[in-house]
């Protein structure tokens, strides 16, 4: 590993980039084979259902959390590098952004990250979902959203101080509460008897959050060309990506270039290997209106709350950023209420999915 | 309005040019492939008169706008600077086989979103996005290895000019002989004579497209800053108002983006007002499959034969560019190739259909 990252062979960037499919592939593995899914882990908290998803995510959540908080703890990951504690952060963005993410996640039936490991599946509603999600998160960031964003983001914002939990909590407070939402975990799914290997995987979707900080940290102490530190998010590497595809012959590389093809075939690979892909697409039933709806909704909240489900939720808040745990509650929070909406109103054939598909793999 | 620059005035000269353009989609049917479908399994040629029509008129205006001194139409790239006649065939046929997938091309998809239908929101993106790679992106290389650019040329590749240097005689009065004679084929059918609505939607695309011409080598020029002669096209216009939406402050509004938004505008407005707008989506996942594919077809396709049936088949027949009826057939038989193979479900049994016959009289 340090003759690879020290090595004058390959550009500081494409080393980055490197990094980006390899972490990205495993997390687009264990993803695909854990069925990990913010929005499907709501769904089952707010329904009180005895399921597999929301001890899964907790899995995620907690073995990221501990990993990253064992890596701080022993100098592998520097928080003044780390652009969610050291910049101001906005909190309405948070807010807002997350509210309107977890109400388009569930419209959309998935979140970023879970949209492009179904595309991978051979999912072609995930595939133009996300695609349209890519399109309206570049629009937010730098397009006819932009100002709107940055109007939002305004309201209120937080200072670094504020934003770095670990500085303001009890020492090793990061680290126990990881240990105690794995614990946690194991109990429910334990308890609901679900099969260990969704929860390993669970496992191993956190530690490979933990793996992109790791290698982006060290990649950037030894690296000459300025290489930022950051671990899996999709909302702004999805959107790189897109605009390297379609702007420049030749691509500008980076972490998050690497990440989005690797978590593509590290998802696929899962799906080959265990047999579940299969071609999808809409269906009178489930109706396009409110997957674009959701799409558009996530494009411009992800954006808002500086992360997806993946990148604040777990990425932002396994180094226990204020404004990603907030931002992540928000989500929570409004994909509950939307999910209710959901089965209350009356149905219409274009608009809503019928309530008996929602435990469906998808 | 001298504050303006060249390209908002081109952009909204494309915009209102547009609005009608939708208009005559809708109201007049003005549609490529229906015209196509119509002649060939409906044995009715109206719709192909009314295209004809449409280039009849665009002839006459555009070349009255050079005598007049408007325009110059020696600075058209159609004329002054096309590709190979590989390129344009192989283009042709790609984008024909892709407009018979579609159900549409470029401008029809616009049309239908403007109805409401949210497949061709997917085509749209595709198309756009492909088009747009091929024009600066990871398409690029493909298209600029295959189809070497020959750069411009000395004498234009146009009709009239090359009418005039064989024949002698005033270019303008060669293309008034092609623009009246063309004309009098049309409306040689009592049929299509009879049917108002078609010829004054023919007449309106042609006066719109000689708009374009005026609007982009006439009104937006200016002292200081000149503007590329241009008229209406939906083939990289489609991804350069995608790239306009979502990197705004970077972007520059030029005619082709407002042309792209005119279209959707006018259609959705006319939709409305025929009381027709309905909401669409996909049946299953072949057709989502077939959307995507025959919006990658069409993305390549068009960038590669440096126009649509729009571009090629209204914009430069009305320069009366050599490239135009060369790319007209190779659509006409790529639209005819595809969709043989969605009638008979195979590449192979459509040329099977043509091949075998002939073999067997010889």
């Amino acid at each position: 590993m340090e003759a690879f990252l020290t090595s004058d062979l390959i550009s500081d960037t494409a080393k980055a980039a490197i990094g980006g499919l390899a972490v990205g592939s495993m997390f687009g593995f264990a993803a695909q084979r854990s069925d990990f899914c913010l929005r499907a882990a709501t769904i089952e908290f707010w329904n009180f259902r005895n399921g597999p998803r929301f001890p899964v995510w907790l899995a995620v959540f907690g073995s990221a959390l501990l990993a990253v908080q064992l890596l701080v703890r022993n100098d592998m990951l520097d928080e003044a590098s780390v652009r969610q504690l050291s910049n101001a952060g906005s909190m309405s963005g948070a807010v807002v952004g997350g509210m309107l993410f977890g109400t388009g996640m569930i419209l959309a039936r998935g979140c970023a990250s879970r949209l492009l490991v179904l595309s991978a599946t051979g999912n072609m509603r995930a595939l133009v979902t996300g695609l349209l999600l890519t399109v309206v998160a570049q629009a937010s960031l730098t397009g006819a959203l932009s100002p709107l964003r940055e109007e939002i983001s305004r309201w209120w914002i937080v200072d670094p101080a504020t934003r770095n939990l670990s500085a303001q909590l009890p020492t090793f407070s990061g680290e126990l509460t990881g240990l105690a939402i794995v614990v946690l975990a194991i109990v429910i799914a334990f308890s609901r008897k679900m099969p260990t290997s969704k929860l390993v995987f669970g496992a191993i979707v956190g530690l490979s959050v933990a793996a992109g900080w790791a290698f982006t940290s060290a990649l950037s102490a030894v690296a000459f060309d300025p290489v930022p530190v950051e671990s899996i998010t999709f909302t702004g590497p999805s959107a790189d990506t897109l605009m390297a595809l379609i702007n420049t012959p030749d691509l500008p590389l980076s972490f998050g270039i690497g990440l989005v093809p690797g978590v593509f075939a590290g998802s696929a690979l899962a799906a080959a290997t265990s047999g579940t892909f299969r071609i999808q697409s809409f269906s009178p039933e489930t109706g396009m209106a409110r997957y674009l709806a959701g799409a558009i909704l996530m494009g411009f909240g992800g954006m808002l709350a500086g992360g997806c489900a993946v990148g604040a939720g777990i990425t932002g808040g396994s180094v226990l950023s204020l404004t990603a745990w907030v931002a992540l509650l928000a989500m929570w929070l409004s994909a509950g209420v939307t999910d209710r909406l959901m089965r209350y109103l009356p149905s219409s054939d274009r608009l809503s999915a019928s309530a008996q598909t929602e435990t469906a793999t998808i | 309005m001298e504050e303006w620059s060249p390209g908002t005035i081109a952009a909204l000269g494309g915009f209102a040019g547009g609005c009608l353009l939708g208009f005559a989609a809708r109201w007049g049917r003005f549609c490529t492939l229906g015209a196509i479908e119509d002649a060939c399994f409906g044995a009715d040629t109206s719709r192909l008169r009314m295209w004809g029509l449409a280039i009849a008129v665009a002839i006459a205006g555009t070349y009255g706008l050079d005598f007049f001194g408007f325009i110059d139409v020696s600075q058209s790239f159609y004329i002054a600077s096309p590709v190979t006649v590989l390129a344009t065939i192989v283009g042709g046929l790609m984008f024909g086989i892709g407009m018979a997938f579609v159900g549409t091309c470029g401008f029809g998809t616009l049309a239908r979103i403007g109805g409401g239908d949210l497949k061709s929101v997917v085509t749209f993106l595709v198309m756009g996005i492909t088009a747009y790679a091929t024009v600066r992106g990871a398409g690029a290389y493909l298209r600029v290895a295959a189809f070497p650019d020959p750069g411009p040329r000395e004498v234009p590749a146009s009709f009239a000019h090359s009418a005039s240097g064989v024949f002698g005689g005033p270019i303008h009065l060669w293309a008034l002989l092609f623009a009246v004679v063309l004309a009098v084929v049309c409306l040689a059918n009592p049929m299509f004579r009879a049917r108002r609505r078609l010829i004054a939607s023919g007449l309106l695309v042609g006066a719109v497209v000689t708009f374009g011409w005026f609007v982009t080598g006439y009104l937006a020029p200016n002292d200081f800053e000149s503007y590329p002669l241009e008229s209406f096209t939906f083939s990289a216009p489609l991804g350069e108002a995608i790239m306009y939406v979502m990197v705004m402050s970077g972007a520059t509004l030029k005619f082709g983006i407002g042309a792209v938004f005119g279209v959707l505008a006018g259609a959705a407005v006319t939709a409305l007002v025929q009381r027709y707008f309905r909401w669409e989506a996909c049946d299953d996942a072949r057709e989502m499959r077939r959307q995507i594919m025959g919006g990658m077809l069409m993305g390549f396709g068009s960038v590669t034969a440096l126009g649509c049936t729009i571009g090629q088949g209204v914009s430069a027949a009305s320069m009366l560019a050599w490239s135009a009826p060369v790319a007209l057939v190779s659509i006409f038989i790529g639209a005819y190739l595809g969709l043989h193979i969605l009638v008979r479900g195979s590449v192979l049994e459509p040329l099977k259909d043509i091949i075998l016959p002939l073999w067997h009289r010889s």
